[in-house]
């Protein structure tokens, strides 16, 4: 440790980095595709087809659940958006919670094959697949630690301008630094909205103490901050919830005019007299997270009063889940946050590379510490965009009558994850590295075929409709392996300049 | 070795001491937001939890760049006692 200021930011830049390196690596590829979840889960479940018209979908909706919900506590129906045709009602009975999605014909019900979905991605990113075990702690340490390597990282670099426009392409150790310059000066006011956004978003749940103290807990602060709605009777007397819509429809295009407004209605005991309707709308509209919601009554449509404001801290809070989560984001802005997001992935990437890089040119004696490092290196950074190839793959490979499907599916993805780790410590790592880049863009070539081979109608039917989501789906994925491809040859090529950890035998054991 | 405590020393007063003081001072300001009538108590809550990160994060960097470790850890036990005192004296208004 040095006493001077810039000395000790690099210090700690190096190693805040690559002690989360590859924990954070994971979390920005994953968080990174959950900029487009929904369309994910389109092309995961090809089964819901296009929905054109919004005329009668809620009045459609509300026919099979007076048909299948009677006496139920709660009904959902979600209309589908831009972005997704899931066009699905739910109704909760007894605790009980059960789906249906609906397809554009007259009483057509369609079974989409169960898959995790493009969810997965978003909840794998901030738990870990370890909810309940402290998946999200670990995702919240993970993001400080960012911050740290990101506030140090703006002192490492003193040539800030001049960094930024050198790039050097020949030898392998000179690109990386100076690409992870570049990267690092594009990426920072990115890189800290996501990761301060992300603090925000479990902000009690990590530093609970305050508001234990004063408030009684985190539930009672948050009830207290953001009172909802009273309390039902359910032994009210019972009233047939409304079966035409547009009451409330007419209503709610007064307040909010425009096409497809409306996300989400809840019918809360739709059965007591004092059932009511919430209305949600579309969140593309507003920065927060909550969106404006509409309150009815359930069996007469007429308006409510609506849900008290919200404590002005709250609002704020509301904000940063609402930047992280980028529903506001149009078309072209999301893929830029998209971009960005891969640019933070490749950032992290070559500044674990280049710790290693470093230290291999300086010692000449290796350590097990810089085998381990090089092996989780390779693990995490070609091991996991192979590993979601393959849970895409296996999207479309799985039968789709096998019971729980969707937890099958995440079953694919870790243990596809697991074997490219035992695969990275098994081979040579500069052919582990090759090797593993090659099955990836194998499987993202492999990926269109498949699609094409069980069923050539999608393309078609792609095509003449106008699926823009599955189109740039398939074309992304094939750019993506084209990328993959080139990678993994240019790497084989340089025979020279990429330096491998050579341990004698009796060191490793 | 000496450079590994070093080391040790400073990680610990980052993340350990870090937390605690931020965990004092997201419990000692609520009663100083409340007594300058700045939000009422609930919010005030909200508030000083949320800039109890900015806290954290500036002990963190300081840990880590400041010359000695004693000055660190002394300033630390300070600055939790004085969260304290604020605590004990406003927080029964």
């Amino acid at each position: 440790m040095k006493p001077d200021f810039r000395k000790s930011m690099i210090w700690l830049h190096t190693y805040s980095g690559l002690v989360i390196g590859w924990l954070l690596f994971s979390i920005f590829l994953t968080g990174t595709l959950s900029y487009f979840n929904p369309e994910i889960t389109q092309w995961m479940k090809p089964e819901l087809v296009h929905v054109s018209s919004t005329q009668n979908m809620v009045n459609r909706s509300l026919t099979e659940l007076h048909k299948k919900g009677v006496d139920a506590d709660t009904w959902r129906i979600y209309l589908p958006s831009e972005r997704t045709q899931l066009w699905s009602i739910q109704w909760r009975k007894e605790g009980k919670r059960h789906n249906l999605s609906l397809g554009p014909e007259q009483g057509q019900v369609l079974s989409p094959r169960a898959s995790a979905g493009g969810n997965f991605f978003r909840t794998f990113h901030y738990t870990l697949q370890l909810r309940g075990y402290g998946g999200r702690y670990i995702a919240g340490i993970a993001a400080m630690f960012m911050l740290v390597a990101v506030f140090s990282g703006i002192f490492t670099h003193r040539r800030f301008f001049r960094d930024f426009f050198t790039l050097r392409l020949k030898k392998l150790s000179k690109t990386l630094t100076e690409a992870h310059a570049i990267v690092g000066v594009v990426t920072i006011p990115f890189c800290i909205m996501i990761c301060t956004s992300a603090i925000m978003i479990y902000v009690i749940m990590y530093m609970p103490f305050s508001a234990e103290h004063y408030a009684g807990g985190q539930r009672d602060l948050s009830r207290a901050l953001s009172p909802g709605l009273v309390n039902l009777d359910k032994s009210a007397s019972r009233h047939i919830p409304l079966l035409d819509f547009t009451v409330v429809g007419r209503q709610v295009q007064s307040q909010w005019p425009g096409q497809k407004q409306i996300r989400r209605i809840t019918f809360e005991q739709p059965f007591s007299q004092d059932g009511r309707i919430i209305v949600e709308r579309v969140k593309d509209l507003t920065l927060s997270r909550q969106s404006k919601r509409l309150i009815f009554s359930s069996h007469s449509g007429e308006p409510l009063a609506g849900y008290p404001n919200a404590s002005k801290a709250t609002q704020v809070r509301r904000v940063f889940f609402g930047l992280h989560e980028a529903h506001f984001a149009d078309i072209s802005l999301r893929w830029l946050l998209f971009l960005l997001g891969l640019l933070s992935s490749a950032l992290i990437a070559t500044g674990l590379i280049i710790w290693l890089n470093k230290r291999l040119e300086k010692v000449k004696q290796h350590h097990i510490g810089h085998f381990i490092v090089e092996r989780l290196n390779i693990a995490a950074i070609s091991g996991l965009p192979l590993t979601i190839v393959t849970f895409f793959v296996g999207n479309r490979v799985l039968n789709t009558a096998l019971e729980n499907r969707a937890s099958i599916e995440v079953d694919v993805f870790l243990w596809t994850w697991l074997t490219c780790l035992f695969h990275s410590f098994l081979r040579p790592a500069k052919k582990a590295w090759v090797e593993q880049l090659l099955i990836t863009s194998l499987g993202c070539y492999l990926l269109p075929i498949i699609d094409l081979y069980q069923d050539s109608q999608r393309l078609k039917n792609a095509i003449f409709d106008g699926n823009l989501t599955y189109l740039t789906f398939n074309l992304f994925v094939l750019f993506t392996g084209l990328i993959f491809m080139k990678t993994a040859f240019w790497l084989r090529a340089k025979n020279t300049l990429y330096k491998t950890v050579s341990l004698r035998v009796n060191k490793l054991c | 070795m000496k450079h590994n405590f070093n080391v040790l020393f400073r990680t610990l007063a980052a993340i350990v001491g870090g937390y605690l003081v931020s965990a004092a001072f997201s419990v000692a300001f609520v009663p100083v937001l409340v007594w300058g009538q700045i939000c009422e108590q609930n919010e005030a809550v909200m508030v000083v939890t949320m800039l109890s990160y900015i806290v954290y994060f500036t002990v963190i960097i300081l840990s880590f760049c400041r010359k000695n470790i004693w000055p660190i850890w002394r300033d630390i036990v300070l600055t939790v006692c004085l969260c304290w005192t604020i605590y004990y004296v406003l927080g029964d208004l």
